[in-house]
C-alpha cells in the first residue's frame, strides 16, 4: 500500500548509487566506499545511507509506517492483506513479505553500510566465511531496528507521504551535493 | 599518510555541512516548536563540527576560537535564553501553523538548495582551489532555507529559529571563505545573536501576554474594538 509511494524514492536511491559510484554492480560499488576509507564519509554516501534506511521501514512494513505484529484491522497498511489467508497461502504471503525484507537489507548492509565480508574470490572458503559474516551484519542491524521500533509510534496515514518525502529529499540531497563536487 | 589524513578531514567536513542542510531541510518540515529547537541545536553542533574540522585541515587557530564560540552560544545559551524567556505553553502545543503544507514546503526547499549550488559553486570554483568544497553552497542554501522557513511559518518562535537558522549558514560559508577572521569579529557576532534571540524571546513573552496567542501569522489585521458611529456624526455636523 505504500509501495507506491516509495518505489520512485527507491528508484531515485538506486540511480544516486549508482550515480555516485559510476557502476551498477554491487561488488564495485561497495570498493568505492572504501578506497580510500574517506571515501566513506563522503556526504553522499551518508545521506544516502539514511535515505535508504528510511526506506527499509517503509518497505518491510516497520513501526513508523506500519505495524508488523498489529491486530487491529483498521490501523494494519501492508499487514492486513495477510488476514485473507490461512494455512499454506499465509505461510506464502508471510515468507514473501520477510524475503523482501530480507533483499532490501542485504543490499543495503553488503553495498552501502558494511562493504566488507563479501567473498571476493570464487572459493569454497570464501563464500562459506561470507555467510556467517552476512549473519552477523543482519543480526546488528535487527538489534539497531529494534531500538528503531521501540522508540518511534505510529504515524498516522497521512504523514506517511511526509515520511517517504523526507526520504525523497535526503536521497536528492545526496545526489545534488555529488554532482557540484569537484 | 599527510594527504590521506587531509582528505578525511575535508570529506568529515563534507559530512558535517551534509548533515547541516539536512537539519535545515528539518527544520522546514517540522511541525513542532520543541522538534524545531532541537533541531536547530544539532545544527548548531554540526556547524561547530565543521569549524573545529577546517581549523584542523588548515592550522588555523582562528577556527578553533570559532568552534568553541559556537559551542558554547548557540546549543547551551540560546535554548536556555528561550525557555527562560518565553512562555512554556509554546513547547508543549504541538502543531505550527503553516502558509503551505509540508510536502509542498520541502519541494520549494529542495529547489532552493539546487538554486543555491548552481549559485555556489561557480563562485568558489572562480576564486581558488583551497576554497572549494561544500561550505559556501550549503551555507547560501541555509540561508535561504532559513529566510524560507522566516517566510511560510506564523508562529513567533520558529520565526526566531528560522532567523537563527539564517545567521547559521551565513556562518558555515564564512567559515570557509574567511579562515582568518578576527576574534573580536566573530565574538561580536555571537552576542549579537544572544542579544537578537534576547529580545525577541522578550518580545513573543510580551505578545503571548497581551493577545494570549503566539501565532502572529494571524495578528495581521488590525481589530478595532470601539466602533465610531460615522454616519450619525456626518448628519449632526450637516
Amino acid at each position: 500500500m505504500v509501495g507506491f509511494l516509495s518505489e520512485p524514492v527507491f528508484m531515485i536511491v538506486f540511480f544516486t548509487v549508482s550515480f555516485v559510484a559510476g557502476s551498477t554492480i554491487p561488488y564495485i560499488v561497495q570498493q568505492k566506499w572504501v578506497t580510500p576509507f574517506a571515501n566513506f564519509f563522503v556526504p553522499s554516501h551518508v545521506l544516502l545511507v539514511l535515505a535508504f534506511l528510511m526506506l527499509i521501514l517503509a518497505e518491510g512494513g516497520r513501526i513508523p509506517v506500519d505495524n508488523p505484529t498489529g491486530h487491529f484491522e483498521l490501523a494494519m497498511i501492508d499487514e492486513s492483506k495477510s488476514l485473507e489467508y490461512s494455512g499454506r497461502g499465509f505461510a506464502l504471503v508471510k515468507w514473501g513479505g520477510q524475503m523482501k525484507f530480507f533483499v532490501l537489507l542485504c543490499i543495503f548492509l553488503n553495498v552501502l553500510v558494511t562493504p566488507w565480508g563479501l567473498a571476493n574470490e570464487q572459493t569454497f572458503g570464501a563464500v562459506l566465511l561470507a555467510i556467517p559474516a552476512v549473519l552477523l551484519k543482519v543480526f546488528c542491524f535487527l538489534l539497531v531496528l529494534v531500538v528503531i521500533e521501540s522508540s518511534l509510534s505510529k504515524l498516522r496515514l497521512f504523514r506517511i507521504a511526509e515520511f517517504l518525502g523526507a526520504a525523497f529529499i535526503t536521497s536528492v540531497a545526496a545526489m545534488v551535493s555529488q554532482v557540484f563536487l569537484p | 599518510m599527510r594527504a590521506a589524513t587531509e582528505e578525511l578531514l575535508e570529506n568529515l567536513n563534507a559530512l558535517a555541512a551534509g548533515l547541516f542542510l539536512l537539519t535545515a531541510f528539518g527544520i522546514v518540515a517540522m511541525r513542532q516548536a520543541r522538534g524545531c529547537l532541537n533541531l536547530f541545536i544539532a545544527q548548531s553542533l554540526l556547524l561547530a563540527a565543521s569549524a573545529a574540522l577546517l581549523g584542523l585541515r588548515y592550522d588555523s587557530g582562528h577556527l578553533y576560537g570559532v568552534a568553541l564560540v559556537n559551542l558554547i552560544s548557540k546549543p547551551i545559551i540560546v535554548p536556555w535564553l528561550l525557555r527562560r524567556t518565553s512562555p512554556a505553553e509554546i513547547y508543549t502545543r504541538r502543531e505550527i501553523d503553516q502558509v503551505l503544507n509540508i510536502p509542498a514546503a520541502l519541494l520549494i526547499a529542495l529547489a532552493l538548495a539546487i538554486g543555491a549550488y548552481f549559485v555556489g559553486t561557480p563562485l568558489t570554483h572562480a576564486v581558488g582551489p583551497e576554497f572549494r568544497g561544500p561550505n559556501v553552497p550549503i551555507g547560501i542554501a541555509v540561508l535561504l532555507l532559513g529566510a524560507f522557513t522566516l517566510t511560510v511559518r506564523r508562529e513567533a518562535l520558529s520565526l526566531l529559529i528560522g532567523l537563527l537558522v539564517m545567521e547559521n549558514g551565513a556562518f558555515l560559508a564564512g567559515i570557509s571563505i574567511a579562515r582568518d577572521l578576527g576574534m573580536l569579529v566573530e565574538l561580536a557576532i555571537a552576542t549579537d545573536g544572544l542579544v537578537i534571540v534576547f529580545i525577541m524571546g522578550v518580545l513573543v513573552r510580551a505578545v503571548q501576554k497581551q493577545v494570549g496567542t503566539t501565532a502572529v501569522g494571524e495578528l495581521a489585521s488590525l481589530k478595532e474594538t470601539v466602533t465610531v458611529p460615522v454616519p450619525a456624526a456626518d448628519e449632526g455636523l450637516l
